[in-house]
């Protein structure tokens, strides 16, 4: 081997290790490996077969992870394109690896039903085929830390990756998003910060339900699964049989999930003034406060406990239950389905349309009003004080567009599958919120009544909810082999802290 | 001038209904001076100038208000809802519902026994579908010189679609040649309906006013399914995808140049969609429904044009016949809810969002995925091989978000005024799109008056109206008299 060919391989292989994507997938083995492990060793003693199961499947997650880690280094800036795609791909094989684990530890029977459930956890859909109260210990831990795990990968994608990947393009409002440099100077500081937060909102929902009196499994599940805005439950009914304090409590922390990293950030450095300041905050709240009012006036009997807690529930798109809203008269239950899809605040653990751009797309659609009476006109669209550029607003347009576009190919996929057209609206709509439950399952999320097709068609949409509606597409060209959007490395994404 | 003319319908239909033992004749022709005498009143009172940019919403939005209140006189008074026992503030309202939905050429009906009116009344009832179809206003302009000034801001208003044609420099002159092309349309279709037998003279003559203007009403109940007939199908069929073509290219035609149709992007898009649609619902019949090809391509081609077009025609011979789409699998109807949403081509008589839009909105879509790879790139939203300006871009984007917030707003309140979400979503977008059929109980063989109460059809009323003048008019109609007060106070 000549010397020139030597460095072209020693070259050629530094070049294969450099690779975001692979990364991105070992870190999320990592973690996924750890949880599994924990509830492997926190479950050993309810039954010794399921914890050995886990126990393997994690060890081999953490191995192949630290292997990774070891072996792929991230030294060039890369593409947004291999971002998107990178968290497509850590999100897969974190699913891949969940199926894994329900298959082996024999939870579930097949392997369609394993990836949907699988899918479900790490999308923070709560949809489910199975009765949760029936599970060891260390299965039912794993499937919380299921939705835990896919929380924090979407709160970390829409809080560091996605605005530093769509930096240029679309800047996100002071308040919000416009203080993002001053929380997130880089992208390490910003991943511990949303970890920490993370972690400390899940540790004090733990304590909040053990101090109602829950048992420590389903305090442990439900914290996991209501920060995380995932919905999973440890009962089959949902919060339908847990007492008045645990429903308070869910029903705070619900409304807390759905509210932007941001806004809780300057609430726990003491900044009150900025925390009520944000805009996107009060409608938020407003939205709960309006679908608890018209709940409480359109349905009978309904207490404003029970209101709240379904109107947070909906509104943060966690998903879980406390009555059967499915019974509901028709005009609450078209009020719901608006409160699913418009979703929780922008840079928060929910998902949805978010508020800020359902507000933004308000303000544009004003402006064209407007417009149209005064054609040469300069109105300014403004949110937080700071002006929108043409571009934004074209960009968010465009998204949300595509975003309807996705509603609509999941519901005729789903209404081919059976679902009566009602269901099957109300099924994409909800599955691309991440919330779940729909007209087409039952209140608390059993997909039993979803056939084996239907149940796969939703998990391309659990995707595009949970990590928005980019890393999707960008999965679709790379397998249709779109130069312009897979491909093409024209733009860098910047990494300030190397 | 608007208002006056439509009495000319109350006339016509007065005319055929001469000599019935029924009220409607006198109904008819009293309603008819009523109009005529308050056209001519306003008409009097109004200087003769041109109108101003800022009043043209409120000038257009007024005038169908007023047209559908005048238009309902006829049904008031007559026998339409009086006979079949219904109270009289559901005759108010079903009459206002009827000519709503005749002007503004939705084709949804409340009459539920269509033997009680004569056939000078049903006769009137085409007619308001005919006026609707080309619009009020741009009769107005066609011939009255005086709205030259303005009078392209007002055929805007009203024209379906981002940007009106113009086919001549002179607004007047454009107007007039649209209602020539209108009436030459008119008359063939009525030729096609003479030519097939089945059809009587009546027949064709009601049925070409509503087929060119694909509005959708008939003087049967069971609509085009009344005559169970192949060939009366696809020649209708024919005619409801040439009623949702843009005008303009018929006006080409007539000038020797057929090829416009051809080089038409949206005309290629918005036929192959309707092929592809009707493709799709065949196969969903025949291959998971297990109804007989020759049976599901008949239903489907037909139920796919009819509300591709928005013009609403039935082929249902009763509940649950092939024709009765409510009973189709799910999918199909999705495919028949989502033509119902983008209807036919800009320029056109039909409703819905149009073809342009969808191209433009697709297009918008495309490019901000595109640019999350290059932000600074500068992409063109292109509609066939021509960019399209940035500022109708933004009108389509701001036009498709107020459209979803008002289906979203409709729909929870007519899910609370009527408590049937599934008729509601249909009713909703069915009437915004003024295609006439929904799902559910206000599907081919139900109607309104059973599916919807009183309030909720009110509300209704007011979404065809939205609907057929896209939505800015209606929404901005107030504007200029609130800025008349303000400056006035000010």
């Amino acid at each position: 081997m000549t010397r020139h060919a030597a460095s072209e391989g020693a070259l050629l292989g530094a070049a294969s290790r450099d690779s975001f994507s692979r990364l991105a997938i070992a870190d999320g083995l990592v973690r996924l490996g750890t949880a599994s492990v924990l509830a492997s060793a926190i479950g050993a003693s309810d039954d010794w077969a399921d914890a050995a199961v886990l126990g393997l499947t994690g060890v081999s997650a953490l191995a192949l992870g630290l292997a990774g880690r070891r072996t792929f280094v991230r030294r060039r800036q890369p593409a947004t394109a291999r971002v998107l795609s990178g968290m497509a791909s850590t999100w897969a094989i974190m699913v891949l690896f969940g199926t894994a684990t329900y298959v082996f530890s024999g939870a579930i029977s097949t392997v369609d039903g394993a990836l949907f459930e699988s899918a479900a956890g790490f999308s923070t859909v709560a949809l489910t085929t199975l009765d949760p109260s029936e599970l060891s210990l260390s299965v039912a831990l794993f499937r919380g830390a299921t939705q835990w795990l896919g929380g924090l990968l979407g709160l970390t994608a829409v809080v560091v990756a996605l605005p530093r990947a769509m930096r240029g393009l679309v800047q996100t409002p002071k308040g919000e998003g416009g203080s993002a440099d001053r929380l997130v100077p880089t992208t390490r500081v910003g991943s511990q910060r949303v970890f920490r937060l993370y972690a400390g909102l899940t540790t004090a929902c733990f304590v909040g339900y053990a101090a109602t009196g829950m048992p420590l499994r389903g305090a442990a599940i439900h914290a996991m699964t209501t920060v995380s805005t995932g919905g999973f439950s440890d009962n089959a009914d949902s919060f339908a049989t847990e007492g008045g304090p645990a429903r308070v409590v869910a029903t705070f922390f619900m409304i807390v999930a759905g509210m932007s990293f941001f806004a809780l950030f300057w609430l726990l450095r003491g900044n009150h003034r900025r925390f009520l300041a944000s805009p996107e905050l009060r409608l938020y709240v407003a939205i709960i406060a309006s679908v608890t009012t018209m709940l409480v006036l359109d349905v009978e009997g309904l207490s404003v406990g029970d209101a709240l807690f379904t109107a947070a529930s909906a509104s943060s798109t966690t998903g879980h239950a406390v009555v059967d809203w499915t019974l509901f008269p028709a005009a609450s239950l078209a009020l719901l389905l608006v409160a699913v899809a418009t979703g929780a605040m922008g840079a928060s653990a929910g998902s949805g349309l978010r508020v800020v751009r359902a507000w933004m797309l308000v303000l544009f659609a004003g402006r064209e009003l407007r417009r149209q009476l005064d054609p040469n006109a300069v109105i300014v669209v403004k949110h937080a004080n700071r002006p929108l550029s043409d571009a934004e607003l074209d960009h968010l347009t465009g998204y949300q567009i595509a975003h309807f576009g996705l509603c609509a190919v999941g519901s005729f996929l789903l209404a081919v599958t059976g679902a009566e057209i009602l269901d099957a609206i109300w099924g994409a709509i909800s599955v691309l919120s991440t919330s779940g439950p729909s007209l087409a399952t039952t209140a608390f999320g059993d997909a039993g009544g979803i056939d084996r097709v239907g149940r796969l068609v939703l998990i391309p949409g659990m995707l595009a909810g949970r990590l928005s509606i980019l890393p999707l597409l960008l999965a679709v060209a790379s397998l249709l082999q779109v130069k312009d959007l897979a491909t093409r490395q024209v733009r860098r994404f910047v990494w300030p802290d190397q | 001038m608007a208002v006056a003319s439509i009495s000319v319908g109350m006339f016509v239909g007065a005319l055929v209904e001469l000599g019935s033992t029924n009220r409607d004749t006198g109904a008819l022709f009293q309603s008819g001076v009523v109009t005529l005498l308050f056209g001519l009143a306003l008409w009097w009172a109004t200087e003769p100038e041109g109108v101003r940019s800022r009043d043209v919403f409120a000038a257009v939005g007024w005038t169908w208000v007023t047209v559908t209140i005048f238009g309902s006189l006829p049904y008031i008074l007559g026998d339409t809802f009086a006979a079949v026992g219904i109270d009289r503030s559901g005759q108010i309202v079903n009459s206002i519902f009827e000519s709503a939905s005749g002007y503004t050429c939705t084709g949804s009906t409340g009459m539920t026994d269509f033997s009680v009116p004569g056939r000078g009344m049903l006769m009137y009832r085409q007619i308001t579908q005919w006026y609707g179809g080309m619009g009020i206003v741009v009769l107005a302009v066609a011939v009255l010189p005086f709205l030259g000034v303005g009078g392209l801001d007002l055929m805007s208003a009203e024209a379906p679609g981002p940007s009106s044609d113009r086919l001549s420099p002179r607004v007047s002159e454009t107007a007039k040649r649209l209602w020539a092309t209108y009436v030459l349309f008119t008359v063939a279709v009525m030729v096609m309906f003479l030519v097939i037998p089945g059809p009587s003279l009546y027949d064709a003559i009601a049925h070409g006013f509503t087929t060119a203007s694909t509005g959708g009403f008939s003087p049967y109940p069971g609509s085009i399914g009344h005559f169970d007939s192949v060939v009366l199908e696809i020649g209708v069929v024919v005619c409801m995808v040439m009623g949702g073509a843009n005008f303009a290219l018929h006006w080409r035609l007539l000038r020797g140049d057929g090829g416009s149709y051809v080089r038409d992007p949206e005309f290629r898009i918005y036929v192959l969609m309707l092929a592809g649609c009707a493709a799709v619902v065949i196969g969903l019949l025949w291959i998971d429904g297990g109804v007989p090809l020759g049976t599901a391509a008949r239903g489907a081609i037909f139920n796919v044009v009819a509300l591709g077009t928005s013009t609403g025609y039935g082929v249902a011979t009763g509940s649950g016949s092939p024709g009765d789409y409510v009973t189709w699998l799910p999918a199909a109807q999705m495919v028949l809810l989502f033509l119902m949403i983008v209807g036919a081509s800009s320029g056109s008589t039909s409703g819905g969002i149009k073809v342009m839009r969808l191209q433009v909105l697709v297009a918008l879509s495309i490019r901000s995925i595109r640019r999350s790879q290059r932000p600074r790139a500068v992409i063109p939203v292109k509609h066939g091989d021509h960019s399209v300006a940035e500022d109708i871009v933004r009108r389509v984007a701001g036009f498709f978000v107020v459209y979803a917030v008002l289906v979203m707003l409709g729909i929870v309140l007519l899910s609370e005024l009527s408590g049937d979400l599934t008729a509601s979503v249909g009713a909703i977008i069915s009437t915004l799109g003024n295609v006439g059929l929904a799902l559910g109980a206000a599907g081919p063989t139900g109607n309104f008056t059973e599916a919807f109460t009183e309030p909720g059809r009110i509300l209704l009323v007011v979404y065809m109206l939205i609907g057929r003048l896209e939505i800015f008019p209606i929404l901005l109609m107030f504007s200029a008299p609130l800025r008349a007060m303000r400056d006035r106070v000010a």
